[in-house]
Protein backbone atom coordinates (compact mmCIF):
# COMPACT_ATOMS: atom_id res chain seq x y z
CA UNK A 1 0.00 0.00 0.00
CA UNK A 2 1.11 3.53 -0.85
CA UNK A 3 0.63 6.02 1.80
CA UNK A 4 1.89 9.20 3.49
CA UNK A 5 2.91 11.18 6.66
CA UNK A 6 1.64 14.58 6.26
CA UNK A 7 3.14 17.08 8.26
CA UNK A 8 3.19 20.78 8.93
CA UNK A 9 5.44 23.15 9.62
CA UNK A 10 4.40 26.47 10.54
CA UNK A 11 2.61 27.70 6.66
CA UNK A 12 4.22 24.56 4.94
CA UNK A 13 2.68 21.64 5.01
CA UNK A 14 4.66 18.55 3.19
CA UNK A 15 4.30 14.86 2.75
CA UNK A 16 7.09 12.18 3.06
CA UNK A 17 6.57 8.49 1.33
CA UNK A 18 5.58 6.12 4.18
CA UNK A 19 8.41 3.56 2.87
CA UNK A 20 10.98 6.82 4.24
CA UNK A 21 9.84 7.23 7.49
CA UNK A 22 11.52 5.20 10.35
CA UNK A 23 9.93 7.52 13.36
CA UNK A 24 8.95 10.55 15.00
CA UNK A 25 10.45 11.67 17.86
CA UNK A 26 9.73 14.33 20.43
CA UNK A 27 11.66 15.90 23.47
CA UNK A 28 14.90 15.48 21.89
CA UNK A 29 18.05 18.37 22.20
CA UNK A 30 19.38 19.36 19.22
CA UNK A 31 23.12 20.53 19.28
CA UNK A 32 25.38 22.44 16.69
CA UNK A 33 28.29 20.60 15.03
CA UNK A 34 30.98 22.83 13.07
CA UNK A 35 30.61 22.49 9.15
CA UNK A 36 26.97 22.54 8.99
CA UNK A 37 26.08 22.99 5.81
CA UNK A 38 23.04 25.38 4.84
CA UNK A 39 19.74 23.44 5.37
CA UNK A 40 20.96 21.74 8.21
CA UNK A 41 20.90 24.02 11.65
CA UNK A 42 21.98 21.42 13.97
CA UNK A 43 21.61 17.88 14.74
CA UNK A 44 20.26 15.61 16.96
CA UNK A 45 21.23 12.16 18.83
CA UNK A 46 18.81 9.21 18.10
CA UNK A 47 19.61 5.40 19.50
CA UNK A 48 23.53 6.11 19.83
CA UNK A 49 23.25 7.65 16.32
CA UNK A 50 23.59 11.36 15.07
CA UNK A 51 21.38 12.79 12.69
CA UNK A 52 21.00 15.68 10.94
CA UNK A 53 17.88 18.23 11.24
CA UNK A 54 17.18 19.40 7.72
CA UNK A 55 14.87 21.97 7.03
CA UNK A 56 12.68 20.83 4.23
CA UNK A 57 11.58 24.47 3.58
CA UNK A 58 12.30 26.24 0.00
CA UNK A 59 15.76 28.03 0.60
CA UNK A 60 14.26 31.69 0.75
CA UNK A 61 11.56 30.34 3.14
CA UNK A 62 14.28 28.43 5.17
CA UNK A 63 16.02 31.55 6.12
CA UNK A 64 13.45 33.42 7.51
CA UNK A 65 11.88 30.10 9.56
CA UNK A 66 10.82 30.88 13.30
CA UNK A 67 11.10 27.33 14.50
CA UNK A 68 8.37 26.26 16.51
CA UNK A 69 9.38 23.08 16.50
CA UNK A 70 8.57 20.07 18.88
CA UNK A 71 9.05 16.99 16.98
CA UNK A 72 11.16 15.54 14.01
CA UNK A 73 9.89 13.11 11.31
CA UNK A 74 13.12 10.54 10.84
CA UNK A 75 13.57 9.51 7.30
CA UNK A 76 15.55 7.45 5.75
CA UNK A 77 17.90 9.02 2.64
CA UNK A 78 20.23 7.89 0.01
CA UNK A 79 22.84 9.87 2.33
CA UNK A 80 21.72 8.33 5.68
CA UNK A 81 19.62 9.18 8.34
CA UNK A 82 17.86 12.62 8.13
CA UNK A 83 15.16 14.39 10.55
CA UNK A 84 12.76 16.94 9.35
CA UNK A 85 11.21 19.45 11.73
CA UNK A 86 7.25 19.36 12.31
CA UNK A 87 4.82 20.67 14.53
CA UNK A 88 2.43 17.91 16.91
CA UNK A 89 -0.13 16.52 14.78
CA UNK A 90 1.18 14.71 11.42
CA UNK A 91 -0.65 11.60 10.17
CA UNK A 92 -0.77 9.02 8.09
CA UNK A 93 -2.93 8.48 5.24
CA UNK A 94 -3.09 5.79 3.06
CA UNK A 95 -2.58 7.26 -1.11
CA UNK A 96 -5.37 6.43 -2.48
CA UNK A 97 -7.24 8.76 0.03
CA UNK A 98 -6.00 11.77 -1.96
CA UNK A 99 -4.56 12.47 -5.34
CA UNK A 100 -1.37 13.81 -6.72
CA UNK A 101 -0.59 16.90 -8.76
CA UNK A 102 2.37 18.64 -9.89
CA UNK A 103 4.43 20.99 -7.31
CA UNK A 104 2.94 24.23 -6.79
CA UNK A 105 4.03 27.69 -7.26
CA UNK A 106 7.64 28.42 -5.63
CA UNK A 107 8.41 25.15 -5.05
CA UNK A 108 11.99 23.62 -4.27
CA UNK A 109 13.52 20.87 -6.40
CA UNK A 110 13.41 18.36 -4.17
CA UNK A 111 9.28 19.16 -3.90
CA UNK A 112 8.28 16.12 -6.28
CA UNK A 113 4.29 16.53 -6.46
CA UNK A 114 1.69 17.42 -4.51
CA UNK A 115 -0.59 15.34 -2.53
CA UNK A 116 -4.16 16.77 -1.81
CA UNK A 117 -6.51 15.33 0.72
CA UNK A 118 -10.39 17.21 1.95
CA UNK A 119 -9.02 20.39 0.14
CA UNK A 120 -5.57 20.22 1.99
CA UNK A 121 -2.47 20.20 -0.14
CA UNK A 122 0.69 18.79 0.99
CA UNK A 123 4.28 19.00 -1.22
CA UNK A 124 5.74 15.50 -1.41
CA UNK A 125 9.39 15.65 -0.61
CA UNK A 126 11.69 13.98 -2.38
CA UNK A 127 14.13 13.58 0.81
CA UNK A 128 17.00 11.86 -1.32
CA UNK A 129 17.06 14.55 -3.67
CA UNK A 130 16.88 17.01 -0.31
CA UNK A 131 19.62 15.83 0.88
CA UNK A 132 21.79 15.73 -2.25
CA UNK A 133 21.19 19.67 -2.76
CA UNK A 134 22.42 19.89 0.84
CA UNK A 135 25.49 18.67 -0.08
CA UNK A 136 26.24 20.22 -3.61
CA UNK A 137 23.22 20.65 -5.26
CA UNK A 138 23.29 17.57 -7.49
CA UNK A 139 21.46 17.35 -10.25
CA UNK A 140 19.77 14.04 -11.60
CA UNK A 141 20.54 11.49 -12.58
CA UNK A 142 21.24 10.98 -8.68
CA UNK A 143 24.27 8.36 -8.01
CA UNK A 144 22.10 5.50 -6.20
CA UNK A 145 20.26 4.38 -9.03
CA UNK A 146 17.91 3.11 -6.35
CA UNK A 147 17.40 6.64 -5.72
CA UNK A 148 16.92 7.88 -9.38
CA UNK A 149 14.53 4.86 -9.85
CA UNK A 150 11.89 5.79 -7.05
CA UNK A 151 11.76 9.20 -8.24
CA UNK A 152 11.06 8.01 -12.27
CA UNK A 153 7.97 6.25 -10.51
CA UNK A 154 6.80 9.11 -8.65
CA UNK A 155 7.45 11.53 -11.63
CA UNK A 156 5.46 8.57 -13.86
CA UNK A 157 2.63 8.91 -11.36
CA UNK A 158 2.11 12.36 -11.47
CA UNK A 159 2.54 12.89 -15.10
CA UNK A 160 5.77 14.55 -15.01
CA UNK B 1 51.36 15.16 37.81
CA UNK B 2 51.45 12.15 35.32
CA UNK B 3 49.36 12.38 32.48
CA UNK B 4 46.72 9.69 31.99
CA UNK B 5 46.45 8.94 28.08
CA UNK B 6 43.14 7.58 28.59
CA UNK B 7 41.47 10.49 29.55
CA UNK B 8 40.38 13.26 27.64
CA UNK B 9 39.06 16.83 28.04
CA UNK B 10 36.35 18.53 27.26
CA UNK B 11 35.95 22.27 26.18
CA UNK B 12 33.08 24.36 24.34
CA UNK B 13 33.93 26.25 21.21
CA UNK B 14 30.60 28.36 20.01
CA UNK B 15 28.18 26.51 21.06
CA UNK B 16 30.08 23.02 20.24
CA UNK B 17 31.14 20.70 22.55
CA UNK B 18 34.76 19.05 21.59
CA UNK B 19 37.30 16.78 23.05
CA UNK B 20 40.74 16.49 23.18
CA UNK B 21 43.24 13.52 24.50
CA UNK B 22 45.16 14.66 27.20
CA UNK B 23 48.26 13.46 25.17
CA UNK B 24 48.09 16.35 23.46
CA UNK B 25 47.67 18.94 26.43
CA UNK B 26 50.53 20.44 28.15
CA UNK B 27 48.54 23.09 30.21
CA UNK B 28 45.29 24.84 30.64
CA UNK B 29 45.86 28.44 31.20
CA UNK B 30 42.07 29.50 32.47
CA UNK B 31 42.81 33.69 33.29
CA UNK B 32 44.27 35.15 29.92
CA UNK B 33 44.36 38.77 31.27
CA UNK B 34 47.63 40.51 30.55
CA UNK B 35 48.85 37.49 28.44
CA UNK B 36 47.29 38.04 24.94
CA UNK B 37 49.27 40.31 22.37
CA UNK B 38 47.00 41.34 19.74
CA UNK B 39 50.20 42.80 17.85
CA UNK B 40 51.44 39.25 17.00
CA UNK B 41 48.85 37.93 14.29
CA UNK B 42 48.82 36.44 11.35
CA UNK B 43 45.08 35.58 10.67
CA UNK B 44 45.93 33.58 7.55
CA UNK B 45 47.71 31.06 9.55
CA UNK B 46 44.61 31.56 11.82
CA UNK B 47 46.72 32.86 14.43
CA UNK B 48 44.44 35.93 16.31
CA UNK B 49 47.30 36.24 18.83
CA UNK B 50 50.54 35.39 20.86
CA UNK B 51 50.10 34.06 24.29
CA UNK B 52 52.58 34.89 26.98
CA UNK B 53 53.51 31.33 28.32
CA UNK B 54 56.21 30.07 30.61
CA UNK B 55 58.15 33.24 29.57
CA UNK B 56 57.68 32.84 26.10
CA UNK B 57 55.15 33.65 23.05
CA UNK B 58 53.12 31.31 21.64
CA UNK B 59 51.02 31.27 18.72
CA UNK B 60 47.18 31.24 20.19
CA UNK B 61 44.49 30.12 17.44
CA UNK B 62 40.90 30.53 17.18
CA UNK B 63 39.84 27.13 15.65
CA UNK B 64 36.42 28.96 15.34
CA UNK B 65 37.91 30.70 11.82
CA UNK B 66 38.28 27.81 10.28
CA UNK B 67 35.74 25.68 11.44
CA UNK B 68 32.91 28.76 10.51
CA UNK B 69 31.91 29.23 13.87
CA UNK B 70 30.56 32.50 16.11
CA UNK B 71 32.07 32.82 19.56
CA UNK B 72 30.08 33.80 22.69
CA UNK B 73 32.94 34.96 24.64
CA UNK B 74 35.10 38.16 23.77
CA UNK B 75 39.02 36.86 23.59
CA UNK B 76 39.97 38.31 26.47
CA UNK B 77 37.58 35.76 28.48
CA UNK B 78 38.32 32.78 26.87
CA UNK B 79 40.79 29.86 28.34
CA UNK B 80 43.71 28.99 26.50
CA UNK B 81 44.89 24.80 26.31
CA UNK B 82 48.43 25.22 25.66
CA UNK B 83 48.89 21.93 23.00
CA UNK B 84 52.49 19.71 21.90
CA UNK B 85 52.83 20.08 17.78
CA UNK B 86 56.21 19.27 15.87
CA UNK B 87 56.68 23.07 15.91
CA UNK B 88 56.31 23.39 19.54
CA UNK B 89 53.63 23.80 21.55
CA UNK B 90 50.31 26.49 20.64
CA UNK B 91 47.28 27.66 22.54
CA UNK B 92 43.86 26.80 21.14
CA UNK B 93 41.38 29.18 22.31
CA UNK B 94 38.37 27.93 23.81
CA UNK B 95 35.01 29.31 25.37
CA UNK B 96 35.17 27.23 28.28
CA UNK B 97 36.78 24.21 29.81
CA UNK B 98 34.78 21.06 30.60
CA UNK B 99 34.88 18.08 32.42
CA UNK B 100 37.51 15.45 31.77
CA UNK B 101 35.68 12.08 30.74
CA UNK B 102 37.55 8.33 30.81
CA UNK B 103 36.99 6.08 28.52
CA UNK B 104 33.99 4.24 30.26
CA UNK B 105 31.87 7.17 29.93
CA UNK B 106 32.53 7.57 25.81
CA UNK B 107 30.75 6.08 22.91
CA UNK B 108 32.23 6.35 19.18
CA UNK B 109 29.91 7.35 17.15
CA UNK B 110 29.87 7.64 13.06
CA UNK B 111 29.86 11.36 11.31
CA UNK B 112 26.18 11.52 9.69
CA UNK B 113 27.06 10.10 5.74
CA UNK B 114 25.37 13.85 4.76
CA UNK B 115 28.29 15.71 6.56
CA UNK B 116 31.18 13.22 5.35
CA UNK B 117 29.94 13.69 1.94
CA UNK B 118 30.82 17.52 2.23
CA UNK B 119 34.61 18.92 1.42
CA UNK B 120 36.44 20.61 3.95
CA UNK B 121 34.89 18.94 7.28
CA UNK B 122 37.47 19.28 9.76
CA UNK B 123 36.69 16.46 12.00
CA UNK B 124 36.78 12.97 11.61
CA UNK B 125 35.33 11.60 14.57
CA UNK B 126 32.68 12.06 16.94
CA UNK B 127 31.93 10.76 20.62
CA UNK B 128 28.70 10.36 22.98
CA UNK B 129 28.95 10.71 26.03
CA UNK B 130 25.74 10.17 28.27
CA UNK B 131 23.83 11.56 25.05
CA UNK B 132 25.76 14.19 24.22
CA UNK B 133 28.26 14.54 21.07
CA UNK B 134 31.50 15.83 21.55
CA UNK B 135 33.70 16.41 18.50
CA UNK B 136 37.12 14.49 18.22
CA UNK B 137 39.49 17.59 18.16
CA UNK B 138 42.54 16.73 16.09
CA UNK B 139 45.14 19.47 16.44
CA UNK B 140 47.29 18.47 13.99
CA UNK B 141 44.43 20.24 11.34
CA UNK B 142 44.53 23.39 12.93
CA UNK B 143 48.29 24.41 13.85
CA UNK B 144 51.35 22.99 11.93
CA UNK B 145 49.31 21.72 9.06
CA UNK B 146 50.34 21.89 5.56
CA UNK B 147 47.18 22.88 2.87
CA UNK B 148 47.19 20.00 1.27
CA UNK B 149 46.41 18.11 4.12
CA UNK B 150 43.80 20.36 5.57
Amino acid sequence: MTGYGLFRLNDFAYAVALGRIRRIIEGVTLYLLPGLPRGVASVLVHEDAIVPVCSPLPPAAADHHQDGTTCYVLVDSCCGALALPAQPGGRIVAGHKGRLGAPTDGYAVWEIATFRIQDHSYRILDVDRLAMEIIQGVPYPLPDAGCARRLDEEKTAVGR
Amino acid sequence: MPVDSKRALTFHLAGVAFIVSLDEIVEVVEDLQGLLDFERRDLGQGIVCALSFRRAWIPAIDPALRLGLVHAAPLPDRVALVLHSVEGVWALLADRIGPLLGPAKLTPCDVPPLLKKLPGLLYSQILLAEGTPFVVFEPKRFYGFSQGAA
